[in-house]
């Protein structure tokens, strides 16, 4: 069975995907990952969002394993 | 992660004027403190077209939040001599004229509590996982963006 990793999506990029966590493929690194993501969920092509590996922002090409925690954010807004 | 029990700046629902009180009121033991500064965030009824804010509901990236939270605290305790920093920020629904944010940081002199307070406030806005939903009553919502 292939495996696969799950993804979190908040706030308005959950309302947007119409779910909160979305299955992908594994992939080794993130920029992967985001190329899958844009061309599968095409609304990512549109929407301002950030990726977070392991409870950080991922703002350069980060190795991805099958245990990374990812999550897609939304603009912030606390405050 | 030490072995300290990290606090958690989230509470559920607004942050009261009262719980604000009772706060500043148990600094009275900190007497080697000589100033304290306090930030309070309240829900702003912004006009968007033809509708107004009436609540916001805040949700968070909880995991991630109390981790970048505690690498912000740490990060302040380092740049500045401050002995107390205080944060509740509000999760789920507050209105309009709500508090949603209460900052306050204990110094011995005025200008580290007021540099620190300002510095959190910021960081609260740029680096925390926190989303906001604007609700515009019966009429639908926006999602908060911060500045």
């Amino acid at each position: 069975m292939a495996q696969t990793s799950k993804i979190r999506a908040f706030g308005m990029l959950a309302e947007r995907l119409g779910a909160i966590e979305i299955e992908t493929p594994v992939f080794t690194d993130s920029v992967q990952l985001e190329v899958y993501l844009r061309e599968k969920y095409p609304v990512l092509r549109e929407l301002p969002y950030i990726l977070a590996v392991d409870l950080a922002i991922c703002s350069e090409k980060t190795d991805l394993s099958p245990d990374s925690v990812v999550a897609l954010l939304p603009p912030f807004a606390g405050g | 992660m030490t072995e300290k029990k990290r606090k958690n700046p989230f509470v559920q629902g607004p942050v009261s004027p009262a719980f604000v009180a009772d706060v500043i009121a148990a600094h009275a033991q900190k007497t080697e403190a000589g100033a304290h500064s306090i930030f309070l965030g309240q829900v702003r009824a912004d006009v968007v077209g033809d509708q107004t804010v009436v609540a916001i509901e805040y949700s968070a990236y909880a995991e991630m939040a109390l981790e970048v939270y505690h690498q912000i605290r740490e990060r302040l305790f380092a740049e500045y001599p401050l002995s107390c920093l205080h944060v509740h920020h509000s999760l789920g629904r507050v209105g309009v004229g709500q508090i949603c944010l209460f900052v306050m940081t204990t110094s011995k002199h005025r200008a580290a509590a007021i540099d620190a307070c300002s510095a959190m406030v910021e960081a609260i806005k740029k680096e925390l996982p926190v989303f906001g939903k604007e609700l515009f009553g019966e009429n639908g919502h926006q999602w908060k963006v911060n500045q």
